[in-house]
């Protein structure tokens, strides 16, 4: 065993093994949250597949040749993104992970470091596709009543697969290091897999996969995927899986074996040819990627130029400290993933409005019209908190291990929390603003409605940025290496709670006029001016209560930073 | 035991170390010493195998490193300056996962991790996850990792950083008594004192080049004005001019 590659993994596996140690409680929580969720996820996707391919079958002649190109388009997708998560995974382990001058270091021949990360890239790499894509290949054998052979075979041929995505993953990125920076590489293949990612997303959601519980809208999808023509080929591997499988599930005459054999024999031979390859191209490579080599920038950007025009106005160390966040922000490419899963969560919400059809809805339009605005405000909130939560409350922990800086600099907390209040609130007043208006002019609500939920905004994203910045200040995490995980801590978790209350609290004190003034209106009874006094009085009340909720946590995390240091 | 055979590193258009030609003996401390940038790091990158000349050749008690690397290996413990270490591991499972890549086993493996414990007084944390070792306990388990297999060769990038003095002290009389017992240990420090103390012979590198060679004896007579101090040396070899500019920068 110490003499084989599977002991360079030890490591890996104690440290997965110890992952909870000496942390009781918190990560059972976590873990059954998480594992509730993918659950979840697991029986939703089944059950998508499983309610397609039960029409399918339900459909004379073409029913069955459907469900054979569906399972061809799975597996080709499959086989893409499986080599495309190997190459991505690839660069960590063989070229960025700090582990590696360790193990170069030892008197170990690259052989077995090879086998070993490839060992690692395969695992890491694949697991996350093959757990979500077995309810697909369950889904086939529980329609067509599959026997056990079957996934007996999706088990048995779905291994091969993997080796050979991760020998080819791997081959492509040597390749890429040989031409370009390994740190570089992958931080564009992270962005490029999140934009990919996203616009799938997007893509679903604009396909309305909700219309495909309508027979007529199944019966059209039918006809696309007839007419569609399947992308693959009878040298790619994905096709040798279909292949292995098509006759198992379907009963029908075929040459599983030889497919499968194909499938082994190939995977084995990439694993000896990435391991030659590695042999002749990898260390070079690695020991390139040690060699560094800085970024350049250009000393004057159009970026550098815009910054300097807008924080103008502003006083000198306020000044300094906005531009030095938005140099920060552009150059973390860890912060451009959030804000492109965060912009794709934004346009489905005003996409999900776009497409709301009241009609079908069975009580008075234009009342209802004014009560979903009602909602789309506590709505809108939401989602600005959730983009706070991400960039707002980060603000005081992103300062990290260079506090010192700030701190033996003749500035005040008080004054540093103010400038990083200004910087978020402006971002974040244009796009609740956006938001409101879009989502209101959608649902085409009175104009008292659209004036009344500007307002509100206005008030709310104050609240929200507020809070987002005193409480980062109060739980500032300054040692965690990714951004992302400040938003997963209890501060974290502390501050949605609180504006998840403050919103609803804000709304609840509004509704209660409003609705009075809407129920008049339908009534045919005429609305008193007091009936007036009463919603700017409530619009009065949120207004003081988001000043409360704003500058409250800001003076507490002034007063926590400052003691802090003391 | 160490001979650097006219190496250069160049990286794009930096030229990194420059036709370095040095010989450690065994049983010698050497130190190598440099300003900031010198290529202090790069050289050592280069005999730990970690990096490859552009030219010459490094060799490792006759093995050529970038010829067989895994043989040279062997003979060696390397501490670079920045360690990485499995913060998920706990120390004893850290140092039996270095013996089993060493080839050391059972019953001698057990022993030696008992004995280096002890020695670097991390007895009572052995079974402590390593993400809440301070950094000098860092420090001083990665020395353990180094010296586990007995290495012939101990290679030491910094070695004083985070030490409390009786870390320090501890380490400096580590490398005596290694050296006494005839290994050979090529460090690189900042720690002006520690070479002094410590070193049998030094080198001085200034922007990639060897630039001074000797015993401190030696060094005293290369420099000018016979100055006695490690520092003044150093600092009127590596670094006279730039503190004139400062200490005149300053004055105006």
């Amino acid at each position: 065993m110490k003499d084989t590659f599977l002991y360079l993994l030890h490591p890996s596996w104690r440290s997965l093994w110890n992952r909870d140690r000496g942390k009781p409680g918190s990560g059972t929580i976590k873990n059954a949250v998480i594992f509730t969720l993918g659950a979840l996820f697991w029986v939703g996707i089944f059950y998508l597949f499983y309610r397609v391919l039960s029409y399918f079958q339900g459909v004379e002649v073409i029913g069955n040749i459907l469900a054979v190109k569906l399972l061809t388009m799975i597996t080709v997708v499959f086989f893409s993104l499986l080599v495309f998560s190997n190459i991505v995974t690839a660069l960590s382990a063989f070229y960025l992970s700090d582990e590696l001058v360790l193990l170069h270091s030892m008197p170990l021949s690259l052989e077995r470091i090879y086998l070993a990360k490839f060992t690692e890239t395969l695992l890491s790499s694949s697991w996350m596709i093959v757990l979500f894509g077995m309810p697909v290949f369950g889904a086939y054998g529980v329609v067509y009543r599959a026997s056990w052979d079957y996934y007996g075979a999706v088990l048995l041929g779905f291994v091969p697969l993997l080796v050979i995505a991760a020998a080819v993953g791997i081959i492509c990125t040597m390749g890429l290091v040989r031409l370009f920076p390994a740190r570089r590489t992958k931080e564009i293949l992270v962005l490029l897999s999140i934009l990919v990612m996203v616009s799938l997303y997007l893509l679903f959601r604009f396909l309305q996969p909700e219309r495909l519980f309508e027979e007529a809208e199944l019966d059209r999808f039918i006809n696309f995927l007839a007419m569609v023509k399947t992308p693959s080929s009878v040298y790619l591997p994905s096709h040798w899986l279909t292949e292995f499988l098509v006759p198992l599930l379907f009963g029908k005459p075929g040459a599983p074996l030889f497919h499968f054999l194909l499938l082994a024999s190939t995977a084995m031979a990439s694993v000896t040819i990435g391991t030659w390859v590695g042999g002749r191209i990898y260390i070079d490579g690695w020991m390139r990627s040690q060699e560094g080599g800085g970024t350049r920038l250009a000393a004057s950007s159009w970026i550098h130029r815009a910054s300097d025009f807008l924080t103008r106005p502003l006083g000198m160390q306020t000044r300094a400290v906005v531009r030095k966040d938005i140099q920060l922000f552009l150059r973390d490419t860890t912060q451009w993933t959030q804000l492109l899963l965060l912009g794709a969560l934004i346009v489905v919400y005003l996409y999900n409005f776009r497409v709301l059809d009241l009609k079908k809805i069975p009580l008075a339009t234009v009342y209802m019209q004014n009560l979903l605005s009602f909602l789309n405000m506590g709505l809108a909130g939401f989602v600005i908190s959730a983009v706070a939560i991400r960039f707002v409350f980060p603000a005081v922990s992103i300062e990290g291990k260079s506090f010192w800086l700030i701190r033996s600099a003749p500035i005040s907390i008080e004054r540093l929390l103010w400038s990083k209040f200004r910087m978020y609130l402006v971002p974040l007043l244009v796009l609740s603003e956006i938001l409101i208006v879009l989502s209101n002019w959608f649902l085409n609500v009175s104009g008292f409605m659209m004036g009344l939920s500007i307002v509100t905004m206005v008030f709310l994203t104050v609240g929200i940025v507020g809070l987002g910045i005193g409480l980062g200040a109060v739980y500032p995490r300054f040692f965690v290496e990714n951004v992302a995980k400040i938003a997963t801590g209890y501060g974290a978790i502390l501050y949605m709670i609180l504006a998840m209350g403050f919103i609803a609290l804000a709304v609840f004190l509004e509704a209660w006029p409003v609705n009075v003034i809407f129920m008049s209106y339908f009534a045919g009874i005429e609305i008193h001016a007091s009936r007036w006094v009463l919603v700017v009085c409530a619009l009065a009340l949120v207004a003081v209560l988001s000043l409360a909720v704003c500058v409250l946590p800001m003076q507490l995390g002034v007063r926590h930073l400052e003691a802090r240091e003391s | 035991m160490i001979e650097l055979r006219e190496v250069t590193k160049q990286y794009r258009d930096l030229v990194a170390v420059n036709r370095l030609s040095l010989h450690v003996n065994r049983g010698e401390v050497f130190g190598f010493l440099g300003p900031n940038g010198a290529g202090k790091t790069t050289t050592i990158k280069m005999i730990a195998g970690l990096m490859r000349p552009t030219e010459g050749s490094v060799l490792v008690g006759g093995i050529d490193v970038a010829q067989d690397p895994i043989r040279a290996k062997a003979l060696m413990g390397f501490i670079p300056d920045r360690p990485f270490l499995y913060e998920k591991l706990t120390g004893e499972e850290f140092l039996r996962f270095i013996g089993g890549l060493y080839r050391v086993d059972g019953r001698q493996l057990a022993q030696r991790v008992d004995e280096l414990f002890e020695l670097f007084s991390l007895r009572d944390f052995r079974d402590e996850l390593i993400e809440g070792y301070s950094h000098g306990m860092r420090q001083r388990l990665v020395m353990g990792a180094a010296f586990l297999h007995h290495p012939e060769v101990v290679i030491v990038d910094e070695p004083m950083v985070g030490l409390d003095p009786q870390g320090a002290r501890l380490v400096k009389s580590i490398f005596r008594e290694l050296c006494a017992r005839g290994k050979t240990i090529f460090m690189s420090t900042h720690t002006l004192g520690v070479a002094e103390e410590v070193c049998d012979r030094i080198g001085i590198i200034h922007k990639g080049e060897l630039i001074a060679l000797g015993t401190k004896e030696e060094l005293q007579q290369q420099a000018k004005g016979g100055a006695e101090r490690l520092e003044s040396i150093f600092l009127q070899l590596t670094g006279g001019e730039e503190m004139t500019r400062v200490v005149e920068y300053l004055r105006s």
